[in-house]
């Protein structure tokens, strides 16, 4: 009688150890994921950056070459079409997180062109002011960059830590799931060449 | 023509002698300034900056590295080796090939000086980019350049890494550069420990239930035998995990006291045979060998009975003072102690000593003397000394030699037995 208290004590202690094992092995995938959503954090915080950059920006460059409306509309618009677009990158589809990309990437594009638009203007080039700006768009397309980067090696570490045996049994059970990366696009990752 | 033919030579060895003492550099063999120790900057190898700036830069440097967790390497050298396309490829090359900055946050920067070239050049790391932007650091070589051009590369170099250091150490960079986020890496300790503690009752309850689980023929003195060795055993690991082991401890101890027999089955009838306690028993079940080998304790007797058969079934087990008798040539009973000794010759330090032991049977009686032969003494410590002496145990001539004793003997075969 008192030989099978310790036998269950036996059976229990024994499936304590299995359900600890999966539990830390649970905790280190959240973890794992909770970086890949600082991460994500990070690269929006970076896009922001960008976003807050512009007004001050087009406003330095207006004074300069007030009648490039196109080129400013252009600016105004893709910045409005970036602003809007939010996504959560846990339950991100690929295609929600390629239009946040295409987004971003059109402001990329158009801001890129508003420097561009600079060159020809050599007052503006000179302006003090305007160098500023534009060495502080390029820290922050750098910042971007590094942000994205960061991202999609968290998320890999992340899904590499999912698939690899015996975590994914593990992952199967409580439903972890893939994370996208960022896909490198033209235009996206092209910074504003800053030339001096 | 001979003159301008030992004019050649001249130039030769001279431009040979150029050769062999500005080295062509690869990354390789750029000597790290980490080499020296962790507080060095500065790869200085051919001499280009003056030893005071280099001075100067290691501290400036140093305190950087202390409050940025920014590691900027200065190098200058004379030329690289013609294989690198530019400057900037053997600056790129060369910073990944030291891997200049933490590694988690990739801040470093390297700013090198290749004097045959004419080229300055400022690698950014990856996670430094966001402040030292391309832009910042055209301005940091702004800074030096005017320097540079009139060859004065001490002050042009102090005034791009001051540059540098400057832009780095302003309040709102340095709080990103010091308190920037990096993943985290997950912690498995507690889960281990968990892990640990429940593998570590998992194996204490099984081996509780072995041990509590008796054989058949077993008696609850048996199965307390044991089981005695766990409870000793858990007491002392109450410190690992002090309230699920004690428990556990508490609970064994009850358990181990109220243990049941198990009882053996009849051969002949398959029932369950009762057991006879030294009390209960009649004579004749136990030899009179085996009475007196309980009576010494040199062994234990276990008896089951069957009352409609008649049969007995009797189990003999080592008793506590076991190793204290022997075989008793006569009537074989494990009874025969040494009741005497008698030393003949006392052992020296130069001839081996004998002794004459007396051996009685406490079953039937019989006597019989051996003579024995005492090791003779060694010069050594204490403890091998009374050993020597055979005082104690006595003990026979080959069983007794052990490795503790270094001397040699001389008399071979000595020992004689006599009856």
């Amino acid at each position: 009688m008192k030989k099978n208290v310790l036998y269950l004590l036996f059976v229990i202690s024994a499936l304590g150890a299995i359900c600890s094992w999966v539990v830390g092995r649970c905790n280190g995938i959240v973890t794992l994921e909770e970086n890949v959503e600082t991460a994500w954090s990070q690269v929006e915080t970076q896009y922001q950056r960008r976003i807050d950059l512009i007004p001050n920006l087009v406003a330095t460059v207006k004074g300069y070459a007030s009648h490039e409306k196109e080129t400013f509309e252009t600016v105004a618009s893709a910045r409005a079409k970036a602003t809007q677009i939010t996504i959560d990158p846990s339950k991100a589809t690929p295609e929600q997180l390629a239009s946040y990309q295409a987004a971003q990437g059109e402001l990329s594009q158009a801001l890129g062109r508003l420097l561009a638009v600079a060159e020809s203007y050599p007052e503006l080039k000179a302006n003090e002011n305007f160098l500023q700006l534009q060495s502080q768009l390029e820290g922050t397309e750098n910042r971007i960059t590094y942000a994205r980067d960061l991202f999609n090696r968290t998320a890999q570490i992340y899904n590499t830590s999912i698939r690899r045996f015996p975590n994914n049994i593990v992952a199967s059970i409580f439903g972890f799931e893939r994370k996208n990366y960022f896909q490198s696009e033209q235009g996206v990752d092209h910074a504003p060449q800053a030339d001096f | 023509m001979k003159r301008i033919n030992s004019l050649l030579l001249v130039f030769l060895c001279l431009g040979a002698s150029v050769c062999m003492r500005a080295e062509q550099y690869t990354i390789e063999s750029v000597p790290s300034p980490k080499e020296r120790g962790q507080e060095f900057y500065v790869s200085n190898p051919d001499s280009v900056l003056a030893s005071e700036t280099v001075a100067q830069l290691n501290q400036l440097l140093e305190q950087l590295d202390r409050t940025t967790e920014v590691e900027l390497a200065v190098v200058a050298i004379n030329e690289y080796a013609n294989t690198y396309y530019s400057t900037y490829d053997f600056a790129l090359d060369l910073f990944n090939h030291w891997g200049i900055g933490k590694a988690d946050k990739n801040t470093g920067v390297l700013v090198l000086l290749a004097r045959e070239a004419r080229d300055i050049q400022i690698i950014t790391g990856s996670g430094i980019e966001g402040i030292l932007t391309d832009a910042e650091c055209d301005r940091a070589i702004d800074a030096g350049f005017e320097s540079l051009k009139e060859n004065d590369f001490d002050r042009g170099m102090l005034q791009i890494c001051q540059h540098l250091s400057d832009k780095l150490l302003s309040d709102d960079n340095r709080t990103e550069l010091m308190f920037g986020w990096k993943p985290a890496e997950p912690d498995y300790g507690m889960s281990w420990a968990f892990i640990f503690g429940f593998l570590l009752m998992a194996l204490l309850s099984w081996l509780a239930y072995k041990r509590l689980n008796g054989k058949p023929g077993q008696t609850v003195e048996d199965i307390q035998e044991q089981s005695k060795d766990l409870q000793t055993g858990t007491g002392c690991l109450a410190f690992l995990f002090p309230l699920p082991i004690f428990l556990f401890y508490l609970y064994y101890r009850y358990a181990r006291k109220h243990v049941q027999p198990v009882p053996l089955n009849c051969p002949k009838c398959g029932q369950l045979m009762s057991l006879m306690t030294p009390e209960l028993r009649k004579a004749g079940q136990l030899t009179r060998q085996q009475e007196a080998e309980e009576r010494l304790k040199a062994y234990n007797f276990t008896v089951w009975h069957c009352p409609t058969c008649n049969v007995d079934e009797t189990i003999k087990r080592k008793g506590i003072f076991f190793s204290r008798y022997e075989d008793c040539p006569e009537c074989h009973a494990h009874a025969m102690q040494v009741t005497d000794r008698k030393t003949l010759l006392e052992p020296s330090y130069k001839a081996d000593g004998k002794q004459q032991c007396t051996y009685t049977c406490h079953s039937c009686g019989h006597t019989m003397e051996k003579t024995i032969i005492l090791d003779r003494l060694v010069r050594a410590s204490s403890s091998s000394y009374s050993s020597g002496s055979g005082r104690s145990g006595g003990g026979y001539h080959s069983s007794h030699r052990s490795g503790s004793f270094g001397g040699g003997r001389s008399s071979g075969g000595g020992s004689g037995r006599h009856f």
